[in-house]
């Protein structure tokens, strides 16, 4: 698994289809989808979808893993603001951040994407 | 050539811009000032960056807008601060906001054409996962699209963190 993180709009999805010459149609946008694609584009949103359906996001992140442990997963950083009143914000950017640190260590390669350059934080090559 | 410096608010990126334009030796430094003095909190940021570079040897050339249009002196090398504040005064402006992006980018291919050395300085708007009405959303994507945009023309590109430049891109050239 390749963990692919960054800021909102940095050109992580385009960095990752050029680099690995993938199309749109290799793209999963949900934790199903997920166990038969490529590339999994949308972590965070799809950490909160399933926060909200009253899923388990790490649960159903371990299935499509089983099912598919070459997958590419995408994710926007996003603890990086002031900490949300709302209860369901917080809850939302504990889970993901936490699940990112989780698919980091489980990860062979991270790449931090900045401004559409990639950095490798981890598993270089 | 051109070089990107991109940081948070007060991680030390212009101190650090402002020192990779003094080493070089170009005849002339221009500082491209893009914030619009509004009230006295501005004057007073504005004033606190001019009291910074005074020992540099800048002249200052106000440019909230219209960077196609910026003035530059021949010889010269030229500092851009910065690239959120004149994307925010062009697509919250008077002119069309869908082409704010397309505007600012000739004038960035204009003044690469013109100056010895461009170094544009940008923000780090990207990391706090919030979620913000659709107008806010299009500046960010029309200040992110003008990073990437940079960022693939640079011939250097540094992230500034706590005053610490990190080198994500040096060209080859």
């Amino acid at each position: 698994m390749i963990l692919m993180i960054g800021g909102a709009a940095q050109g992580k999805l385009a960095y990752t289809l050029g680099h690995y010459q993938l199309t749109s149609s290799d793209v999963a946008y949900d934790f199903e989808s997920a166990g038969s694609k490529a590339v999994f584009y949308g972590l965070h949103q799809a950490v909160r979808a399933l926060l909200s359906a009253g899923g388990d996001p790490s649960a159903a992140m371990e299935r499509a893993l089983l099912q598919n442990p070459g997958l590419i997963v995408i994710c926007d950083e996003v603890g990086g603001g002031v900490v949300p009143i709302d209860p369901v914000q917080r809850e939302w950017r504990e889970a993901t951040g936490r699940l990112c640190c989780t698919l980091a260590a489980q990860a062979d390669q991270v790449v931090r994407i900045f401004c559409g350059l990639p950095m490798v934080l981890k598993g270089g090559g | 050539m051109l070089t990107l410096v991109v940081g948070g608010s007060a991680s030390g990126k212009s101190s650090f811009a402002e020192s990779l334009m003094v080493s070089g030796d170009s005849e002339r430094r221009i500082y491209l000032a893009t914030m619009l003095l509004r009230d006295e909190e501005c004057e007073k940021r504005a004033l606190h960056h001019r009291e910074m570079r005074r020992d540099k040897a800048f002249e200052t050339l106000e440019c909230p807008r219209a960077l196609e249009r910026a003035n530059i002196p021949p010889r010269s090398s030229v500092l851009l601060e910065d690239l959120s504040n004149l994307a925010a005064n062009e697509f919250f402006g008077d002119e069309d906001s869908a082409g704010a992006a397309g505007r600012i980018m000739s004038g960035i291919l204009r003044l690469e054409q013109l100056s010895e050395a461009l170094v544009i300085v940008s923000n780090e708007l990207f990391l706090d996962g919030m979620e913000y009405d659709r107008e806010t959303l299009d500046y960010l994507m029309c200040l992110s699209a003008l990073n990437r945009a940079v960022a693939a023309r640079a011939d250097l590109v540094y992230e500034v963190i706590c005053g610490i430049p990190i080198l994500w891109k040096e060209s080859a050239s």
